[in-house]
């Protein structure tokens, strides 16, 4: 049984005036494409997320989720509006931001042992050798990965592939994690793992995270706050807070008639958004 | 548009160099593109020339021939037993590494000068890619492909047309391709070297006789007849592998 | 794999050539033929030829000849591949040049060569270095091409700057690729070595080999053809370690993906 402990004081909560914007997105808007074939995969976003935060952002199927996270990182550009991270705007990608992919097979280096992965953001950032292995080395035991350094990625299972994904965006230190559907291609069972993961490495490190999922039960299980996006052109449409009590847990958190509500809640209206949108 | 572009590039280096050639800049061993050109126009108008081509030609065409017949079903015979494959493999690829213009002068000796000398060379150089390629393909075959053909009741000569052959398609249409385009260049360079009739000899030929724009202009046709067959080796290998769902790489 | 089973293979890897040669020494022992005197003397003639002062007159400038053209070709191959595999739009735009300079075979251009610069180890260099220049700039600009953009995307997004890309993800990722063309580029050096090496020549391994040609000399013939021959396996050798060492990875990688 996978459980998290309690929350450590020191993690805000999305009702604490005093926590800081780490991530603030203003209007945003992206078109793809000219003329009549313009594509408008995101007609106006807006939200913020607090530090320490664990969002997770759903909507009906193509509705620019992944649109929405390229443009964040900075691999897209925005037509319109505007994102601060940590109140500095973005032009390119932002420092301080790591994406994790849904393809973790490929977004991992071949040629480097998991170690050597791991590292490598941390290498190209000009940090010393001995900072980033020793940093490494933490977040791969954080994941579970102790004693895979010298193996290669293709040597590893899926889950495995991805949990050096994720140890990599850990031992990066970002101020913001965002995560494109990470689970979407792993068995159940890994996936429920994943997921506890994630809120440990969470509460470990008291990261803040965007995490985008079509997985409704997914985006309740993990999240203090659930964005609910429309299809396209894309708006925000609900942002709905999670009060389930931490830790959570497979069994008993999906149990809780509150779990039950408001993913009905959700699922109710991503149909309703899927049915009336114009794709 | 897209075809423009580069168009342009090519006229323009063209034009570039048949100015300098005119105002005297280049030294003479690198004449105007345009004497070049009527050099060339003129020559395909002798029979000479043409005899010259087709030499090349038939060459290439006759040494790919006995390769292909040679080296597919040997390659075929020596794949599809793990005991030959075992065997033969390294030897055949340490004969691929092996360069055929090392036996040239001997072959000299045995045969003389003449269109036989360059066939029995474009079969030995060009006889390796496409064999090991037919190796590498029985060898590849899908066993559990072939495994479910048997035990559904198909007798091993039907195994082998219906399942190991068709899989073994794409990797001959990649030999040969490779095969091919080695056939050309030595089936070339061996008329140049030796002499002869062939379009390498008449390349050569101008050269001795100091026709400089001529001899440029044999040269140019050499790089169309390059492409022109190479080209239609991989067209003729797209084609065979279009249906084939991995569009496997051949191991070169 | 079990071990009896290994030996085996290997056994029977060995045994072939050791089988061929045995045949070759036994079928020409009383070799009466000219042009295939008995292996014996053969062999005997090649270690008198290379041995002797044809080592450093004709061995040592062919091969020194081969590693400088070769080496001016796998520089400007790959930086120039880089670059137009970088570029579609002069990928694009000079793809007829391009093109056409890989369809010509290189031994056309021989007496071009000689023409405009005349005999001797210029020649002879340039000429290597242009017959083996296309296989690693066309195999560099397809390998960066074919560079995985997730690959590229999560350098990208861990802030990686363009030329920390091109340095740490699409060179290494094109490495399999290039080490392909490069092989290729040996085989056409060794050969160009050769052939650039026969007209207007006085000193190298192309214009001994057909001097004993010429002359009639049997095992001198024999001498430069095994030479050759032993130059192209060795090189072909080297190849092959250093891609063995250098993309032990990229076998896994692929053995991995391919049940996929």
């Amino acid at each position: 049984m996978n459980t998290t402990e309690d929350r450590p004081s020191g993690r805000a909560s999305s009702r604490d005036e005093n926590a800081s914007v780490v991530l603030d997105v203003r209007g945003l808007h992206v078109t793809y494409g000219s003329g009549e074939r313009a594509v408008t995969a995101i007609d106006d976003v807006s939200f913020t997320v607090q530090r320490g935060e664990f969002v997770c952002v759903v909507g009906p199927s193509g509705c620019g989720k992944t649109t929405l996270l390229k443009t964040l990182s900075g691999l897209m550009a925005a037509t319109r509006g505007e994102v601060f991270v940590d109140t500095k705007p973005v032009n390119g990608p932002p420092p301080g931001l790591a994406l994790v992919f849904q393809e973790y097979t490929r977004s991992l280096l071949p040629w480097l042992t998991v170690l050597g992965n791991v590292t490598f953001p941390l290498a190209a950032q000009r940090v010393d050798r001995a900072t980033r292995e020793e940093r490494a080395r933490s977040a791969l035991a954080e994941v579970g990965l102790s004693g895979f350094e010298e193996k290669y990625p293709w040597q590893l299972s899926g889950g495995m592939q991805q949990r050096v994904a994720i140890a990599r965006a850990v031992a990066y230190r970002p101020l913001v994690l965002l995560m494109d559907e990470p689970f979407a291609s792993v068995d159940a069972q890994t996936r429920a793992e994943l997921e506890d993961l994630m809120l440990l490495v969470q509460r470990d490190f008291g990261m803040t995270l965007l995490f985008v999922t079509h997985d409704i039960d997914e985006s309740v299980y993990l999240g203090d706050r659930v964005i609910v996006l429309s299809g396209r052109p894309t708006v925000v449409r609900r942002s709905v807070e999670i009060p389930l009590p931490f830790p959570r847990d497979q069994l008993t958190t999906k149990a809780d008639p509150r779990f039950v509500e408001l993913r009905s809640s959700i699922l109710d209206q991503i149909r309703h958004e899927r049915s009336g949108s114009h794709l | 548009m897209s075809v423009a572009e580069p168009a342009l590039v090519v006229v323009a280096v063209l034009a570039v160099w048949e100015l300098l050639a005119r105002i005297g800049v280049l030294p003479s061993s690198i004449p105007a593109p345009g004497s070049i050109v009527s050099s060339l126009a003129s020559d395909m108008q002798t029979s000479r020339l043409w005899n010259g081509v087709l030499d090349s030609v038939g060459a290439w065409a006759i040494g790919l021939g006995i390769v292909v017949v040679v080296g597919v079903p040997v390659g075929v015979l020596l794949g599809s037993s793990r005991v030959l494959y075992a065997a033969t493999r390294h030897t055949v690829e340490f004969l691929r590494m092996i360069p055929s213009i090392a036996a040239l002068p001997l072959l000299v000796f045995v045969y003389g000068v003449g269109f036989q000398l360059t066939v029995v060379l474009v079969v030995l150089t060009a006889l390796w890619p496409l064999l090991l390629q037919s190796m590498y393909g029985v060898h590849d075959v899908d066993p559990v492909a072939r495994d479910t053909a048997r035990v559904y009741g198909l007798g091993r000569g039907r195994v082998f047309a219906r399942v190991t052959m068709p899989s073994v398609a794409p990797y001959v249409a990649t030999g040969l391709r490779l095969s091919g385009t080695i056939a050309l260049v030595v089936a070339i360079a061996t008329s140049l070297v030796v002499g002869g009739s062939g379009l390498g000899a008449l390349i050569a030929s101008a050269s001795n006789s100091g026709q400089n724009p001529l001899m440029y202009g044999r040269i140019l046709l050499a790089g169309i007849l390059g492409l022109i067959l190479t080209g239609a080796l991989i067209a003729a290998e797209r084609r065979l592998l279009h249906w084939h769902p991995s569009q496997r790489q051949a191991s070169s | 794999m079990k071990a009896t089973r290994r030996w085996g293979i290997l056994g029977l890897e060995l045994a072939t050539p050791i089988v061929l040669i045995a045949l070759w020494w036994a079928l020409s022992a009383h070799s009466s033929s000219p042009y295939f005197p008995p292996l014996k003397d053969i062999v005997h003639g090649f270690f008198q030829t290379w041995k002797g002062s044809n080592l450093t007159t004709d061995l040592l400038p062919s091969v020194l000849r081969f590693l400088v053209g070769f080496a001016i070709a796998l520089l400007a191959g790959i930086s120039i591949g880089l670059l137009l595999g970088l570029s579609p739009r002069a990928r694009r735009d000079l793809s007829p040049l391009t093109e056409f300079s890989r369809a010509l075979p290189i031994a056309a251009l021989v007496p071009v060569g000689l023409v405009i610069l005349g005999p001797g180890a210029t020649m002879e260099i340039a000429l290597i270095a242009f017959g083996c220049v296309w296989p690693i700039l066309v195999a560099s600009t397809d390998g960066v091409r074919g560079v995985d953009p997730v690959l590229l995307d999560t350098a990208r997004a861990y802030g990686l700057s363009r030329r920390q890309r091109i340095r740490t993800v699409v060179l290494p990722a094109a490495l399999p690729q290039i080490a392909a063309g490069v092989r290729i580029a040996i085989g056409i050096g060794i050969a160009t070595m050769v052939i650039a090496n026969i007209f207007g020549a006085t000193s190298g391994l192309g214009y001994f080999v057909i001097q004993a040609q010429q002359s009639f000399d049997v095992l001198g013939t024999w001498a430069g053809l095994l030479m050759i021959g032993l130059i192209g396996v060795l090189a072909n050798g080297l190849y092959l370690i250093v891609q063995h060492r250098l993309l032990a990875w990229h076998r896994g990688w692929r053995a991995s993906t391919e049940g996929s």
